[in-house]
């Protein structure tokens, strides 16, 4: 399993910026994956346009200005269809926003106009050149031997298949155009699993309010469990919570923990729901407080 | 129920109404961005946006609440691209293009565009040389498909006719349409031009130097006819302005060459991207050239047949680029 405290610098697929403020932003790199899909989708929706220019054309039987006016549609929608979504707000044509990718700069500046003009006029060597090789090569080089038809085959579909060859994801429009693909989705904020504390007390004497008797962890107890191990706990905590058969689970867990840490727990003692949420917040503060003087302790086999 | 709240807790219960805050008026941004907010919104956002980043570095230091981190990663990227995503005015940017972006870019280019000159001149004075002393190599630099009838085998007199072929019957609908057709070639081969130019820019050249070769041998051809002043007249009005776009076309191509050859003291990413956004401009630029030339080749060559007003109009022509790449927009600095 991936390990997710890893720092996001060292991550394959993202790419960390520094923020004017200081502050390091990571950004994940959309995958190849996403990358192709949204180029299909945008490829099919070119070819709905085309096929409609194309009916409209042999409908209204083009000739003179409404040709001319045709063939200049033609142009502006193959060349422009593109530039017109990544220059928008959201910075990605519909396939892009469908599959909830950006197009940004990839030093973390401004997305400038030029840059998406470059890297969009690089199409035509990615999408144009490879299609006409493949379909029909003698309209870039009539009389071409064998073997150079070959070759040339080669590298246009290796230049087209850039993307799978370097970290980044980056096709020869990213590089000229200085861009980088990132994915936009984020997650929204759900409640704490935390226990709840009572807030900071204002120094006055007050008669402290009763307690119930808390389930309580020696250090020992605590140190054996590291920050890997506190964030599959939350989830494991979220995702029981949602559900109503995830008491099985919770029990299993809340088990194999108290075994591993040598805690006098037992079912009956209080529900595994609660003996989780004591043990998570107190695990928590243990760690945060460790991390707050340096001391970092990622997961149970580290130090 | 604890004792004490966990600080990270704290720290997250205090910040939590700047988050929210912040989450709204990027929902009302939407996704038509800045310009969709108002004015209290507008003033709040950079403030929102410093507070975020600055709780999200507190956040990593004293909290291991995994969702908060990634909510507040989430929120900072999505703020980050509202912030930062600001746009100028298409009509600014337009104007800025015209009166300076592109003659600057162009200057910027004169090294590549003199290489790209070089290329075609290469071409163009090897192929006259060598069809002027054997008309039959004309077939070896021009398809036949392109000259369509206008080789060696024809008479001089079908070669003159094809000089001064007259609007006729068509109608200057079927010129518009003649037009349109020749922009969105000529816009295309002169994308593919600069765009080959990310292949060290070997085939760019050799476009260049077939190009000039094609040239030499018409020019060869209409020459030893005797109609040399003819064929540079029906060529030259569009052609200077045709020419020059697919030269500023090869000269982007050879500057994205450059930056992958020579990089310089930056590394061959970065060097790509400065050297592509600014040939980007150049092309631009070109294919706008381009839509002038084929309106020029496709009304005026047609409706205008006398030699000296076409040859006056290829000077006026070529005087005009010259002095607008030369001179405009000099001393400006970027809008």
């Amino acid at each position: 399993m991936r390990r997710r405290s890893s720092p996001p610098a060292l991550r394959r697929d993202v790419r960390t910026i520094l923020t004017p403020e200081g502050v390091v932003l990571p950004f994940r790199i959309a995958s190849a994956g996403e990358r192709l899909g949204a180029h299909l989708i945008d490829l099919v929706i070119l070819l709905i346009g085309t096929v409609l220019l194309v009916l409209l054309g042999v409908m209204v039987e083009v000739e003179g200005w409404l040709g001319a006016v045709w063939i200049l549609a033609w142009f502006c929608f193959w060349n422009g269809y593109f530039l017109v979504g990544e220059l928008g707000p959201s910075a990605a044509t519909w396939g892009k926003r469908r599959l909830g990718l950006r197009v940004m700069d990839a030093e973390g500046g401004v997305l400038t106009p030029e840059a998406v003009v470059a890297r969009n006029l690089m199409r035509n060597l990615e999408l144009t050149v490879p299609l006409t090789i493949a379909f029909a090569p003698e309209a870039l080089w009539p009389a071409a031997p064998g073997w150079a038809r070959l070759l040339g085959g080669v590298w246009a579909f290796a230049l087209a298949g850039l993307p799978l060859f370097n970290r980044w994801r980056l096709r020869p429009g990213d590089l000229v155009g200085g861009t980088l693909v990132v994915r936009t989705a984020g997650t929204s904020l759900l409640a704490s699993v935390a226990e709840r504390g009572a807030a900071p007390a204002p120094a006055a004497p007050a008669t402290p309010a009763p307690e119930p008797p808390g389930i309580a962890f020696t250090d020992e107890q605590l140190d054996v469990y590291g920050i890997y191990e506190l964030q599959v706990l939350e989830d494991v905590l979220r995702r029981g919570s949602a559900r109503s058969e995830g008491k099985d689970t919770l029990e299993e867990v809340a088990r194999r923990i108290a075994r591993k840490i040598g805690h006098p727990w037992r079912r009956d003692h209080a529900p595994a729901a609660e003996f989780l949420q004591a043990f998570y917040t107190a695990l928590r503060d243990r760690l945060e407080r460790r991390m707050l003087l340096g001391r970092r302790k990622e997961d149970k086999h580290s130090g | 129920m604890r004792d004490v709240e966990l600080p990270s807790e704290t720290f997250r219960r205090e910040r939590e109404a700047t988050w929210r805050r912040l989450e709204g008026i990027l929902a009302r941004a939407g996704r038509r961005g800045v310009r969709a907010l108002e004015g209290e919104d507008l003033m709040a956002l950079p403030v929102l946006h410093r507070a975020t980043l600055s709780s999200l570095g507190v956040a990593r230091a004293i909290s291991l609440d995994k969702n908060l981190l990634d909510y507040l990663e989430g929120l900072a990227q999505r703020s980050y691209f509202c912030v930062y995503g600001v746009r100028r005015p298409l009509g600014a940017v337009a104007r800025d293009f015209v009166t300076r972006a592109f003659p600057a870019a162009v200057r910027r280019f004169r090294v590549h565009l003199l290489v790209a000159v070089a290329a075609t001149v290469l071409g163009l004075v090897a192929s006259w040389a060598l069809t002027a002393s054997d008309p039959e190599r004309f077939y070896g630099f021009v398809e036949e498909g392109l000259a369509a009838g206008r080789d060696p085998s024809a008479s001089t007199e079908r070669l003159r006719e094809g000089l001064y072929d007259g609007v006729g019957s068509k109608g200057t609908g079927s010129l518009g349409f003649f037009s349109s057709f020749l922009f969105a070639h000529n816009a295309r081969v002169g994308m593919l031009v600069f765009a080959l130019g990310f292949a060290l820019g070997v085939p760019t050249v050799l476009l260049l130097v077939l190009n000039g070769l094609m040239l030499g041998a018409f020019g060869a051809l209409y020459g030893s006819r005797g109609l040399g002043f003819d064929f540079w007249g029906w060529v030259l009005p569009h052609g200077v302005t045709e020419l020059l776009a697919v030269l500023l076309c090869g000269a982007a191509g050879l500057a994205l060459a450059e930056a992958m050859v020579f990089p310089g003291t930056l590394t061959r990413r970065q060097a790509l991207a400065r050297r592509g956004r600014e040939a980007g401009v150049v092309v631009v630029g070109a294919v706008g050239m381009l839509f002038l030339a084929a309106l020029l080749e496709g009304f005026f060559r047609q409706l205008v047949t006398d030699a000296s007003v076409r040859w006056l109009v290829a000077l006026v022509t070529a005087g005009a680029w010259t002095w607008y790449f030369a001179a405009s927009g000099r001393g400006k600095a970027r809008a």
